[in-house]
């Protein structure tokens, strides 16, 4: 129901958790003349036609794009009305949502901690606000992440089940359109309506279709992803693997996926490598910020804007993926990256000829304090990803689901899925959410 | 990192940075790929497709259409009598 009383808590909420950069104003912006069924909300890399898109950068500020991105257009079709757009690490470079020009979001549970990121202000929005759908984007491990610290559902779809057009892009070869809600069964509901082939994204044109009711019946966990027994997270992993093991009577079995361990930085470097290229269109003449001083030379011109307008971790990025392609570190770092992705790619199959599902944390702790967050190094950042980015990286389906809490925050565990089988993530976190309670903070 | 190689590459990519950012991102980038030296060791074979699955094309005829309405887009952009605005070129 879109009603008065809905918009007055977005509007309370956004202004003690900073979820939207955009959003509705009042009642007034609701049309009259719809019969709407759900609300959703759209991360805001994700352009539509009647709020700003900046992807949280500085550069992007009062770009108003003249169309609606493929899966927003798909989910108004299907009836949804469209709350604003969810803040988030600018362009998606973080894993905390502390990158954003625009506020950083604050976690659901406890205003002192990050809702994780990217999607940071898609997973508050998903955990604050009953049956909202939050449109989200992963590259590696944005949908994910946030879903942990939040404690909702996040599922990451495929690589190309989902049109990226209307995307602003980070990483071609990596970003993911999915979903976050507080129920897997809204994600089963929503999922057909934004997947499928989409002439304007040639990647989405190859898939096969989607069975929604696989059956689950083993899941593999990889030991060089266990948690101390000893931590929290070790904890509340060991006791949902002894439920899905009783309670839904699944085969758990530990297994070993050795090349996991280079995952991590030859995601960083494809990400960054494709990031770096992508973000060279950002200048100071199409897009949002435009630089007005145009007696100024080319090159002055372009870096001025550029260098007033990105925030730090964009140039961090930035350089890093620059150096990558340069000439004599090409072979060594963007090409062994490249072939690095395909050899997961094939472990993760060799363990799929067993197993229906792979099994994770989905991040090694709790949502950290901003205070904390302030002190980790740009590396430490990075190697908190280490969970998320092996399927990321592969274009592997998973979903992020709640699987317990600690010091009143919650975590979450992550299964991972073969190419296109999504419909064993969407089995499997239904199934779990009949046997777990999931908790939400108490809003007013 | 050295941070003349900093320099070069910020060059490249169009970033003004200042002495301390030089400073800072030097040290960030040494850590960083350092870190990613595990990635020295991996025994990884000829193929490196740019996807991580396959992708096909599919050809379509072609058709007469127009997505976007180029005036909202000249609009965007702020030109002037029709003309897009950039800097000089020398």
């Amino acid at each position: 129901m879109i009603d008065f009383p809905l918009i007055e808590k977005v509007l309370r909420l956004d202004e003690r958790h900073k979820v939207f950069v955009d959003r509705v104003r009042g009642i007034e912006d609701i049309p009259s003349d719809h019969d709407f069924s759900f609300h959703f909300s759209a991360k805001d890399n994700l352009c539509t036609s009647e709020f700003q898109a900046t992807a949280g950068s500085k550069i992007l500020q009062g770009y108003r794009p003249p169309f609606d991105a493929t899966a927003v257009r798909r989910l108004r079709e299907a009836g949804g009305f469209l709350l604003g757009k969810t803040n988030m690490d600018e362009f998606g470079f973080g894993t905390f949502s502390t990158n954003s020009a625009f506020g950083v979001p604050k976690n659901p549970f406890d205003l002192e901690r990050s809702c994780g990121g990217s999607s940071g202000g898609a997973a508050a929005a998903a955990c604050l606000l009953e049956d909202h759908l939050a449109l989200g984007v992963s590259t590696g491990g944005s949908i994910s992440c946030p879903a942990s610290f939040c404690g909702v559902v996040g599922f990451t779809p495929t690589y190309g089940r989902v049109s990226r057009w209307g995307l602003i892009d980070y990483a071609n070869s990596l970003d993911k359109i999915g979903l976050l809600s507080r129920s897997a069964k809204d994600v089963r509901k929503y999922l057909p309506f934004i997947s499928g082939p989409d002439a304007r994204d040639p990647t989405s044109l190859a898939q096969p279709s989607m069975d929604l009711d696989e059956k689950v019946r083993s899941i593999a966990i990889p030991e060089e992803a266990m948690p101390s027994s000893e931590s929290e997270m070790g904890k509340a992993f060991l006791s949902a693997m002894e439920k899905l093991e009783n309670d839904l009577d699944l085969r758990v079995e530990k297994v070993s996926l050795k090349a996991l361990k280079y995952a991590l930085p030859a995601y960083y470097i494809l990400a960054t490598s494709e990031a770096s290229t992508n973000l060279a269109r950002y200048c100071g003449m199409r897009f949002g910020v435009l630089n007005e001083e145009t007696d100024e030379h080319f090159n002055e011109f372009f870096s001025k804007t550029r260098s007033a307008c990105f925030g730090k971790e964009a140039k961090r990025r930035i350089l890093l993926g620059t150096f990558s392609r340069m000439v004599g570190f090409r072979d060594r770092y963007y090409m062994k990256a490249l072939a690095v992705r395909e050899l997961i790619n094939h472990e993760y199959g060799r363990v799929f000829q067993d197993h229906d599902l792979i099994l994770t944390p989905t991040m090694p702790f709790i949502s950290p304090r901003f205070d904390e967050i302030a002190r980790m190094r740009p590396v430490e950042m990075y190697e908190a990803d280490y969970l998320t980015v092996p399927a990321n990286l592969g274009g592997l389906p998973h979903v992020s689901v709640p699987c317990g809490y600690a010091s009143g925050m919650p975590m979450g565990m992550q299964f991972v899925a073969p190419h296109w089988r999504e419909g064993r993530l969407l089995t499997i976190s239904q199934e779990w959410e009949e046997i777990f309670q999931y908790r939400f903070p108490e809003v007013g | 990192m050295d941070k003349e190689i900093v320099r070069k590459v910020a060059r490249i990519a169009r970033l003004d940075l200042s002495e301390e950012e030089l400073e800072e991102f030097s040290l960030d980038l040494e850590e960083i790929l350092s870190s990613f030296s595990a990635l020295d060791e991996a025994e990884v074979s000829k193929e490196h497709p740019f996807n991580p699955v396959e992708i096909r094309d599919k050809l379509r005829e072609d058709s007469v259409c127009r997505e976007v309405d180029a005036a909202v887009l000249r609009e965007l952009m702020k030109t002037y009598d029709d003309w897009v605005r950039g800097p000089r070129l020398s």
